[in-house]
């Protein structure tokens, strides 16, 4: 078992190795509009956002700011 | 030994900053006497439609100097009628190259986009990544610079 378990956990460590990073000119599908939390119903994302501020007396702390570029 | 780490050093920044025959071939930089001003946009990217009118307006006052310059746009969007769409939208009044495969901004790898590139003589002289407010005075900025 040791030594199966020896044999494995190096792979799947190397395996997350792999993952490279998404680049600026790679992010298309993610500026989506299917892609935001509450999908294309810009309603929805609105009443989230009403009953998180009624539950948490809080705002914003959504999304990240910018295009999603990688520009400033 | 510091000499041929510094010599290697210098070496590789005078090399990165040349580009293959290829990618010049691709994007028609033919005359070496010209100064090319490539940017890169996408029609999803916020800043770069935010940007590209002042690169629109730029371009009317370079006409007159269309032998000494020229402004070349590569849209990146993979989705061949999304990207020529935008352009329309956009009233682009330079040569744009689609790059739905990418393989040029690949080749330039730039830190985010809109990225703008000034060429001359087959190298990059200057790369500017990010949306500028009045991008018309930083292109014209630049061009003296260079």
């Amino acid at each position: 078992m040791k030594k199966v378990l020896f044999l494995v956990i190096p792979f799947l460590i190397t395996g997350c190795l792999h993952i490279s990073d998404v680049k600026p000119w790679e992010k298309g599908t993610h500026a989506k509009e299917t892609m935001k939390d509450a999908g294309i119903d810009k309603m929805r994302m609105k009443f989230d956002t009403h009953i998180y501020y009624s539950k948490e007396a809080t705002k914003a702390g959504f999304g990240i700011a910018g295009g999603g570029c990688g520009c400033n | 030994m510091k000499k041929m780490f510094l010599i290697l050093f210098l070496g590789s920044i005078v090399f990165a900053k040349t580009i293959s025959t290829d990618v010049l071939k691709k994007m028609q930089i033919t005359d070496p006497n010209k100064v090319y001003i490539v940017n890169f946009f996408a029609s999803w990217c916020t800043s770069c439609k935010a940007e590209l009118p002042g690169i629109v307006e730029f371009n009317k006052k370079l006409i007159k100097d269309k032998n000494k310059f020229e402004i070349i746009g590569v849209d990146v969007d993979e989705e061949l009628d999304e990207g020529i769409a935008f352009q329309k939208k956009m009233g682009l009044n330079f040569r744009v190259i689609n790059d739905t495969d990418q393989s040029l901004i690949s080749y330039f790898d730039p830190d985010g986009i809109p990225a703008i590139y000034y060429i001359k003589e087959g190298k990059v002289k200057k790369a500017r990544f990010g949306a500028e407010d009045d991008i018309g005075k930083v292109i014209q900025m630049d061009l003296k610079s260079l």
